[in-house]
């Protein structure tokens, strides 16, 4: 028989073993996406819904302005990207941003949710691995006899950066960026044929000789500055390959992009070079 | 409202999710019902953030509106009879000998049955659940022994408060 006070004690191990439902994270979650979205999109209808009311007005005061808006060729569609959410999180190991991209607007729709989908995938998977890092590195440093107080959290960042969006292409950045001692971007570029639906390659905007376009174009880069860059028997530049990272600029040029460390040392960041078409 | 409160209210429910989940679990005893009374407190607590002051404690002011939400469902419940308790089905449970002291917790008044689950399974202090159900601290006394004696229990002094 136990005593009272073990029949408690039971009890309290059951009350603390209760199986937590694994959507309990997206639970809490929510409200707090609901309250960050909820203000933006009232904002865009306000405007939208006054645009409309212009527009209306306009159609039915002014016949020439009918008249070439009925020339145009498509009202409405327009690819673009929006914020889908925002969300911030504070602990004592990390201080963490997140703006989450979401393609809308293009012929579609299937590749739109896939791309999305992907996107935030993407998200949540690398934010949960940078997130497990600053716990390591909080525990460790707590460990070692660091004091708590003094500890500077690991910044982690998610961000977005259109980098052009015409009527045939639309090209963005998402950057994954984490600061400690000091800070790392990781880049992935999306770049859509926006008649096709399908993903950009380097073959598709330079053409069969793209391989050689953009070498000669890194090579001459490295001939004017050597010493930027790491020598090609230090695992430095030795040619692009298909997954080479490229987004395309207002002009409608192919602009390269290395990471920081990829070909070149730290000291020379983020290396971006334009390609001629 | 301010986005740092935000900030901490989020990190603050993140971390203690489980706990939460728990507490809000130990009252209406259904998942899907608690992992709802969970999301409708946070809704709560941040439509209320403007009221928290920068002196209260997260801690004790989420866990009274996890409480608060708990109860209004449970008044909100219609009186039903759990399927365990019809013949049959009660003799496939394992009647330990916990099992009475579970029914009678459950069966206590809502605010007997508070000062339980947090004095005896959320180990929160006296004067905590004084601060949580906006008590005085010789309620949260009385109805703790009243508690006690309902289910049975001699605790000494010392087990009750430690």
């Amino acid at each position: 028989m136990k005593t009272d006070r073990e029949k408690l004690e039971a009890l309290r191990r059951e009350y603390l073993s209760e199986e937590l439902p694994p959507e309990l994270p997206y639970v809490v979650r929510a409200p707090f996406h609901k309250r960050r979205k909820s203000r933006l999109p009232q904002q865009l209808l306000c405007l939208a819904a006054c645009l409309c009311l212009i527009f209306v007005g306009a159609l039915n005061v002014s016949p020439t302005f009918a008249a070439a808006a009925a020339q145009l060729p498509v009202l409405g569609a327009v690819a673009q990207v929006l914020t889908f959410n925002e969300y911030h999180i504070a602990t004592d190991r990390e201080l963490v941003d997140v703006r989450v991209p979401e393609v809308t607007g293009t012929s579609f729709p299937s590749l739109e949710e896939r791309m999305n989908e992907e996107i935030r995938q993407k998200i949540d998977d690398d934010l949960a691995a940078a997130r497990e890092r600053a716990a390591e590195e909080y525990e460790a440093y707590v460990a070692t006899g660091g004091d708590p107080d003094d500890y500077i959290p690991m910044m982690i960042s998610f961000d977005y950066d259109v980098k052009s969006c015409t009527e045939d292409v639309l090209s963005f950045e998402l950057e994954r960026f984490e600061v400690r001692a000091s800070g790392y971007s990781e880049l992935t570029y999306y770049n859509i044929d926006l008649n096709t639906g399908e993903t950009l390659t380097l073959p598709d905007v330079l053409g069969e000789d793209w391989k050689e376009k953009a070498d000669d174009v890194v090579y001459a880069a490295i001939e004017a500055h050597p010493e930027n860059f790491f020598t090609a028997d230090m695992d430095g530049f030795s040619g692009v390959n298909e997954s080479q990272r490229f987004y395309i600029d207002e002009d409608g040029s192919v602009v390269l992009v290395f990471l920081k460390y990829e070909i070149a040392p730290g000291s020379s960041g983020i290396l971006e070079f334009p390609v001629e078409p | 409202m301010a986005e740092s409160s935000l900030v901490r209210l989020q990190a603050y429910v993140e971390e203690h999710q489980a706990g939460l989940y728990r507490l809000a679990y130990s009252y209406l005893k259904n998942r899907d019902d608690a992992l709802d009374a969970v999301q409708e407190s946070i809704a709560r607590a941040i439509d209320r953030l403007p009221s928290l002051r920068s002196g209260d404690r997260l801690h004790i002011w989420m866990t009274r509106i996890v409480v608060n939400e708990c109860l209004t469902r449970l008044r909100r419940r219609k009186p039903v009879v759990p399927l365990e308790d019809w013949d049959g089905a009660e003799e496939e449970h394992d009647r330990d000998e916990l099992w009475d002291l579970r029914k009678s917790i459950d069966a206590l008044d809502p605010k007997l049955r508070t000062v339980v689950i947090l004095r005896f399974f959320e180990d929160r202090k006296l004067e905590e659940i004084a601060q949580i159900t906006r008590t005085p601290l010789s309620t949260v006394k009385t109805r703790l022994y009243r508690a006690l004696a309902q289910l049975r229990l001699s605790l000494t002094e010392q087990e009750v408060l430690s």
